[in-house]
């Protein structure tokens, strides 16, 4: 197992796709305090003449940014780097090739899991700690406790559709297929949250998550109030991988 | 390698295998001694891969029953005998991003090597292979023939008992093929080589025991030196005088075990009916010298696998016509 996890965290490294994920959440991370602070200057610059005017930023303004970059543009580069973990090998043969030595199934979609979460889990805690350090020292404090409701929060989230992904990439042929039908899941699901938010439907729909990142960060909203998306969202991560490793058991390769 | 070398490394039973309505096998039966090395042959598409992919378990058969190192083989479960062999793919492919060098430690560690048999072992593969300059660039930049060669020091390094080879020297120049099948020929007795090939040449030289299979049929399972006896038994060549060439021609054919008269150079090629071969080399010799011909060599034709091969699939192809 250990040899398959240093493996899968070569190739990663090596073809520079979850490596370019952390870049991302990184830029945002370095990028969103400053540009909250400086907006209104940089508009008045621009503006001479014009008289705007704007609410001061505040360092939940800052994080909540962050955040939301993270669950749009991070989601987006993750379906993309990730939708030929399996299916890439598959297609080349490698996938085969190892499965013909003393590996099992399991062990070798396992490696690659673990790879994946602990990418998403580790990448995403230390860029938030990265920005709440930034923003605090930029535009003051703010809850340590609601930054980190949110950032668990949007972990689950972007943990779902790795999970997504990985599970198409595992089912079917090639990255392509993988990647576009994770997508056409992503917009769906924002789309169908203009129709559920706010109904009851939304306890337990996982893009309440995200929805509820600004309130979580403003201590208007507290844990329990997002247990309930958190609990089907990483419910249904379990009964995807489930669905994933099945169908792969079974797999001709 | 083990030493255990009786019964069988590999038992195939009448293996079927369906892909829809193809009919990929259609009942295939062998069985691979364990310390031989056993040529698997047959025309592309003829259902080789697909065997071999069902003896490591890859996927699954239609019906029959497969063994392997005394392991029934099931689909979709991790075979314990994994540990015990090593396969090379028609066209090697290594993980992306990986150097020789890695691919190699990366083999090592799966099999569960020590780390000083495997560097001592991983260094005299590369050096051996000629891969030692390029051992620490990636194996995506390597040329197919380095990739073949480093394919083949991936299987060697774990010293398998049962070593599964598709088509592996058919990338490789002369030099590399004469090592490699060098190699093998050192193996026999010690470990079992599984090889399929299209270069039959290799096979008659190396191989103890064949099996030809086509279109997901198994048409023969034989010793090599039988085989080869078998078809060559059925060719005699004949040489005569150039101005009695054609008489003698024309003589032969009309001879009732006679099957075709081919000239080859200065002699003539004479193929008897099947199992006609004796009565025919007795019978023509004496007809020819009392029709006043002047033999100056009669004798069984050599033949290479190659033509036996063609020989057999050319039988099949007629059985079939007929039925």
């Amino acid at each position: 197992m250990k040899t398959l996890l240093l493996k899968e965290l070569r190739w990663n490294w090596r073809s520079f796709r979850y490596p370019a994920f952390l870049l991302v959440v990184l830029f945002f991370a370095l990028l969103d305090p400053p540009m909250t602070k400086y907006t209104s200057e940089i508009i008045t610059y621009f503006a001479e003449g014009l008289a705007i005017v704007m609410p001061d930023p505040t360092p939940e303004d800052a994080f909540v940014a962050y955040l939301s970059d993270v669950s749009q543009i991070g989601i987006l580069v993750l379906i993309f780097v990730a939708m030929g973990s399996v299916s890439r090998e598959k297609e080349t043969g490698v996938t085969g090739w190892i499965l013909s030595k003393p590996v099992s199934r399991w062990q070798y979609l396992a490696a690659k899991v673990i790879v994946l979460y602990l990418t998403i889990i580790l990448g995403i805690l230390g860029c938030s700690t990265l920005a709440y350090l930034y923003t605090t020292t930029l535009l003051g404090t703010f809850s340590l406790a609601g930054a980190a409701w949110a950032t668990m929060s949007l972990i689950a989230f972007v943990l779902l559709f790795g999970t997504v992904v990985f599970t198409f990439s595992t089912i079917l042929k090639s990255p392509l297929q993988a990647g576009g039908l994770t997508l056409t899941i992503f917009f769906l699901m924002g789309i169908l949250n203009l129709f559920v938010a706010g109904t009851e439907a939304a306890r337990l729909y996982p893009s309440t998550l995200i929805s509820q990142l600004r309130p979580l960060v403003e201590g208007t909203t507290a844990l329990p109030e997002i247990a309930e998306p958190l609990a089907v969202s990483l419910g249904l991560c379990a009964l995807l991988l489930f669905l994933a490793g099945r169908r792969f058991a079974r797999m001709e390769l | 390698m083990n030493n255990n070398i009786t019964g069988n490394a590999i038992e195939v039973r009448e293996l079927v295998k369906h892909f829809g309505s193809f009919k990929a096998l259609q009942g295939i039966d062998f069985s691979v001694q364990r310390g031989s090395v056993y040529g698997f042959l047959g025309p592309n598409g003829a259902g080789k891969t697909t065997t071999i992919k069902v003896i490591l378990g890859l996927i699954a058969a239609s019906s029959g029953k497969v063994k392997v190192l005394d392991e029934p083989v099931q689909f979709g479960r991790k075979l314990n005998c994994l540990r015990h062999i090593n396969y090379l793919p028609q066209d090697p492919v290594f993980p992306e991003g990986l150097t020789g060098k890695e691919a190699l430690t990366l083999v090592a560690d799966i099999y569960g090597l020590t780390y000083r048999i495997s560097r001592s072992r991983i260094e005299h593969l590369l050096d051996y292979f000629h891969l030692g300059d390029a051992a620490n660039r990636k194996v995506s930049a390597y040329s197919r023939g380095m990739q073949q060669r480093l394919g083949i020091a991936a299987v060697l390094l774990t010293e398998p008992e049962l070593l599964i080879l598709d088509e592996p020297v058919s990338a490789l120049d002369p030099e590399g093929r004469r090592k490699i099948l060098d190699i093998i020929t050192r193996l026999k007795g010690r470990a079992t080589v599984f090889f399929s090939s299209h270069i039959l040449a290799d096979v008659e030289r190396i191989c103890d025991h064949i099996t030809i299979i086509e279109r997901g049929i198994k048409l023969l399972e034989i010793g090599t030196r039988e085989l080869l006896n078998r078809y060559a038994m059925e060719q005699y060549l004949i040489a005569v005088k150039p101005e009695q060439r054609e008489r003698t021609a024309m003589l032969i054919r009309e001879h009732h075990s006679v099957r075709k008269v081919t000239f080859e150079g200065e002699k003539l090629v004479v193929i008897s009916k099947p199992g006609e071969a004796l009565t025919m080399a007795e019978q023509l010799l004496p007809q020819l010298i009392l029709q006043g011909i002047v033999v100056t060599e009669f004798a069984p034709k050599r033949t290479d696998l190659e033509e036996a091969f063609f020989a057999v699939l050319e039988e099949n192809h007629k059985k079939e016509q007929i039925v």
